[in-house]
């Protein structure tokens, strides 16, 4: 790798200069994705996951599925984003649980607009809470939307550049870790 | 790195780097020359094919293992499912079926499919009260207009209609069904003093039958109707019922079929307006 390098220097100081500038910084703006995307799951299912009535309750108030997958949905999607959320901090297989983190995204940002679409006057119960809301509440559909754009397009500048620093993805038993940033 | 052996030796100066590069000019002399050089190309092509292979085989094996860690929470999510009272929680949106029981009608209190009217039938104005047991401002709707509504009530100017709807919480479903099993022994408006005084936590069907206690609700059939949720169904109905009227949040407030902001001063001056309309008649 490092030879590689050397020989593509010589022939073109200024490009791969230039690239290897891009890399360096790019690998650290991961990073801060994976910080920043992995913190947001963890708060979001962790809120949710200690009242798991109130995240059955916002996957009712969608009204986009029965009772009983709704319920499951409800019960198990805290977890999943809590699982996603460590895997993006701790950067095991980041592009995976990158694409997962998207695909989740995505998910929640066609569920809010269609809401929204629909006319519903609920909480998205994002981040806990959740459900119809009372006469006197606004929606906040467009801070929700706002918010889960952001997260979309972050997960997938990280889906499609997921070398990072620290990450586990960096370490394993036949190299050592700067050699395999590239991913 | 699946190149075809015929183009390896092209490719070669470019890919392996600073070897071939100390001597450029010697490419025709060079084959017959290294048999050694070239041999240890091979090895390096096949070093880098090994890597190759074990980078994609680290990969596999660790996208298994990050699926595996999602499946697993999942199946914790399940776990919990299961195990506790959520796996029956009621949909507030649920549609009710065709034919279901609603509580009795007793004391002086009347039920149907629509609410509980409280007071008499033939006062000359009507109120409807739509209130979620799990609304924070029905609470205190409750705690400072309340009690001038009773008073209206006893005093012959009002009849009070209760929509106990549901819709901020399945927890408003079970609440509000309990509410119609403590009509049942012509204690509703006990009990839902005791649901707004309780206000805060999950309204579980444990939690319900301790608040009929409170109010005095000690009764097996109290209980047994909480357990076996028997007027959820009526309460959907109601929900049903406030929504075609097109009431969009708690509380709702409606005066002779005016829409009046919840507090006591509106409520009041709206009241006093159609009392005063209704002597005049």
């Amino acid at each position: 790798m490092s030879i590689s390098l050397r020989s593509n220097h010589a022939t073109s100081q200024h490009g791969s200069g230039m690239r290897a500038r891009f890399h360096a910084a790019q690998t650290w703006i991961s990073f801060a994705l994976r910080l920043l995307l992995g913190g947001a799951w963890i708060y979001a299912g962790a809120t949710k996951a200690t009242h798991l009535s109130d995240s059955i309750s916002a996957v009712f108030a969608f009204r986009l599925l029965p009772d009983e997958p709704a319920r499951l949905i409800g019960a198990m999607l805290p977890f999943i984003e809590i699982a996603i959320g460590g895997l993006l901090i701790v950067g095991f297989s980041t592009r995976l649980s990158a694409v997962a983190s998207s695909v989740l995204a995505a998910v929640f940002l066609i569920a809010i607009i269609s809401a929204a679409a629909r006319g519903l006057r609920i909480d998205c119960g994002c981040f806990g809470g959740g459900g119809d809301l009372a006469a006197n509440q606004d929606t906040r559909y467009t801070i929700d939307i706002v918010r889960d754009s952001a997260m979309l397009a972050g997960s997938v500048f990280l889906a499609c550049l997921p070398a990072s620093r620290f990450a586990l993805d960096n370490y394993d038993t036949s190299t050592r870790g700067s050699e395999e940033l590239d991913g | 790195m699946a190149k075809s052996p015929k183009k390896k030796p092209k490719s070669a100066p470019k890919a392996e780097g600073t070897k071939p590069a100390k001597s450029p000019a010697s490419t025709s002399s060079d084959v017959p020359k290294s048999p050694k050089r070239r041999s240890t190309m091979v090895a390096k092509e096949k070093i880098a094919e090994q890597r190759a292979a074990e980078k994609r085989r680290r990969l596999i094996s660790r996208a298994l293992i990050a699926v595996a860690v999602v499946a697993a929470a999942a199946l914790v999510g399940y776990t919990v499912y299961r195990v506790q009272e959520i796996s029956d929680l009621p949909n507030p949106q649920g549609k009710p079926p065709k034919s279901y029981s609603i509580p009795a009608s007793s004391n002086g209190v009347d039920v149907s499919r629509t609410g509980i009217t409280v007071g008499n039938q033939d006062a000359p104005v009507r109120v409807d009260l739509f209130l979620d047991y799990n609304c924070p401002h029905c609470k205190e709707f409750e705690e400072i207009v309340g009690k001038y509504l009773d008073s209206e009530v006893k005093a012959d100017h009002i009849k009070l209609v209760h929509h106990p709807i549901a819709i901020l919480s399945p927890y408003s479903v079970l609440a509000s069904g309990a509410a119609g099993c403590a009509q049942d022994s012509g204690k509703f408006s006990a009990f839902q003093a005791e649901l707004f005084k309780a206000q805060g936590k999950e309204f579980n069907d444990e939690r319900l039958t301790k608040l009929g206690e409170n109010a005095g609700l000690s009764s097996k059939e109290f209980k047994q109707c909480v357990d076996d949720r028997k007027y959820v169904d009526w309460t959907l109905g109601l929900n049903q019922d406030a929504f075609k009227h097109e009431i969009r949040g708690t509380p709702t407030i409606v005066v002779d079929g005016v829409s009046v902001s919840p507090s006591l001063a509106k409520v009041r001056s709206q009241i006093n307006e159609r009392l005063e309309k209704a002597g005049k008649q």
